[in-house]
């Protein structure tokens, strides 16, 4: 008996092809336990996520064909796209993945929460016993100890959650701040969610079309404001999104300044996500503002990225030993239990 | 009184300090306000670095290491406000000490009630908003360094 994955990912696939070969998370236990009931195949999880469709097999090398036979009849597709993997190099492409190093964003987390939720599908399914069990959970543990030992997820990796972040270096818990957006721009409305997502509540959306800010304040669950009276709302923001296609600054030092006077000295984070810019560079230099460009967000995700990935080869060395380690437990013998016979006449 | 805070400081071979309860309330409140603006001078520092590094977009490890820029100033606005609660108490009870056992310099006790003012001045300026939280950062940071120079100046001068 080997193990085995075989599987298509971002890297090997486009999505047009992954949406004919996903199962959806309701069928992933059921899936499982077909896959473990064919011949030749004694534990079985299937993994399923927007980047990647992936099954893990414990089987005899006659089962894979079976394998094989099962996907292309439940995705009415040929398999050419899938990547095939045996024993060790499926081990590591396991903890790789849990670990976030085969990731679309190198690092991220979620695929962590994905697999486990797969693997107890699988389990509450009857389709994994001993050897998918041990590879699962000792994925667990390469996954948390690559997380904690090591700078793989650290610092925002996209312009909105690099905002998010510096938000939260301002003023600590976005529960009390209030977010107004001037234009409705698509990445404005992403970087106001994600502010949402960390707890900030009142969302004000101020657009030169009012019924546009209308639609995007009720999608957000804000308020709609009139372009020419942003201002009057001021004084009670803690963070102002700029995304409005006007060809000049909308926000300048000038109109800044006094309304500042009025705000009791609460800091103000200004994103500037608009290009054109719709703040004055100058806003800046304002006492208790800051200012940060689209450039300037990007440029915090770009140093996270580079941290990341210089990170890669720690990673690699740890989940090397983690593969050898599982290697050597699934190589090892097991010991034979034979039942008991019962006791002759002779012997009593 | 704030030779029992810091005896060190003015260090004589035949000083003995008061014991009591007056004594003892007002050398260990008086300390403790001390502490709270050594705290809020370390906070001060710390407000200081982190809006720099934000106005520059400088995000090193210090930057990550540093606590919100919001709490910090917060932290040196109540530290201050402790401290001069806590010390107008350390001053008071030093009136119910016992004259005759008392050693301090006059020079010393005018010392701790210039402190005083110099903090209450810097606080009411602040609840007032009339000082940003960037210069109470820094007030915080300066009159904690006055204080220490001039207590130092004041064990050279023997008053």
């Amino acid at each position: 008996m080997q193990l085995h994955c075989l599987g298509l990912s971002h890297k090997t696939a486009a999505v047009e092809l992954r949406e004919k070969f996903a199962v959806a998370d309701t069928h992933l236990g059921e899936v499982a336990a077909q896959l473990a009931s064919l011949p030749g195949i004694h534990e079985a999880v299937v993994v399923s996520t927007c980047n990647r469709v992936e099954y893990y097999v414990a089987a005899e090398e006659n089962g894979l064909a079976a394998v094989q036979e099962f996907i292309q009849q439940r995705a009415q597709h040929a398999l050419e796209p899938f990547f095939r993997l045996y024993g060790t190099e499926s081990v590591r492409h396991l903890f790789r993945v849990v670990s976030g190093l085969d990731s679309m964003v190198l690092g991220e987390t979620e695929i962590l929460g994905q697999v486990k939720k797969a693997y107890l599908a699988a389990q509450s399914s009857s389709a994994t016993s001993r050897n998918l069990n041990k590879l699962f959970q000792r994925a667990f543990n390469v996954a948390k100890e690559v997380r904690t030992k090591t700078n793989i997820t650290r610092g925002p990796v996209s312009t909105g959650s690099a905002a998010v972040d510096l938000a939260e270096k301002i003023f600590g818990r976005l529960v009390d701040c209030k977010v107004m957006i001037l234009g409705a721009g698509e990445t404005a409305e992403m970087t106001a969610r994600a502010l949402q997502s960390r707890g900030a509540k009142a969302i004000f959306v101020s657009n030169r079309t009012f019924e546009r800010a209308s639609a995007l304040a009720n999608d957000l669950g804000g308020k709609a404001i009139h372009f020419d009276e942003w201002d009057r709302e001021f004084t009670a923001l803690d963070i102002l999104i700029g995304s409005t296609g006007a060809p000049h600054a909308v926000v300048t030092r000038k109109k800044l300044q006094p309304l500042m006077h009025k705000r009791a000295d609460r800091p103000l984070f200004c994103i500037d996500l608009a290009v054109p810019r719709d703040f004055e560079a100058s806003v800046n230099d304002l006492e208790g503002v800051y200012l940060y460009d689209i450039d300037a967000l990007q440029s915090i995700a770009d140093q996270s990225i580079q941290v990341r990935r210089k990170e890669l080869t720690v990673c690699e060395t740890m989940i090397e030993r983690h593969v050898g380690e599982f290697h050597e437990w699934f190589t090892t013998p097991r010991p034979v239990i034979t039942p008991m016979q019962p006791q002759t006449e002779a012997a009593k | 009184m704030s030779a029992q805070i810091l005896p060190s400081a003015f260090a004589r071979p035949e000083y003995k300090p008061s014991t009591g309860f007056w004594p003892e309330m007002h050398a260990a409140v008086s300390l403790i306000a001390f502490g709270a603006f050594a705290l809020a001078c370390v906070a001060g520092v710390m407000y200081l670095v982190q809006e720099r590094l934000l106005k520059k977009h400088h995000l090193n490890s210090v930057f990550h290491a540093l606590p919100p820029i919001a709490n910090l100033s917060v932290a040196v606005q109540r530290l201050m406000l402790a401290g001069v609660v806590l010390l107008a108490g350390g001053i008071g009870a030093g009136f119910f000490v016992d004259r005759s056992t008392m050693r301090e310099p006059v020079a010393v006790i005018l010392w701790a009630i210039g402190v005083w003012l110099l903090y209450g001045v810097v606080l009411v300026l602040r609840l007032t908003h009339r000082f940003s939280p960037r210069r109470i950062a820094w007030m915080a940071v300066a009159a904690f360094t006055i204080a220490l120079i001039t207590l130092t100046a004041m064990s050279y001068v023997h008053l």
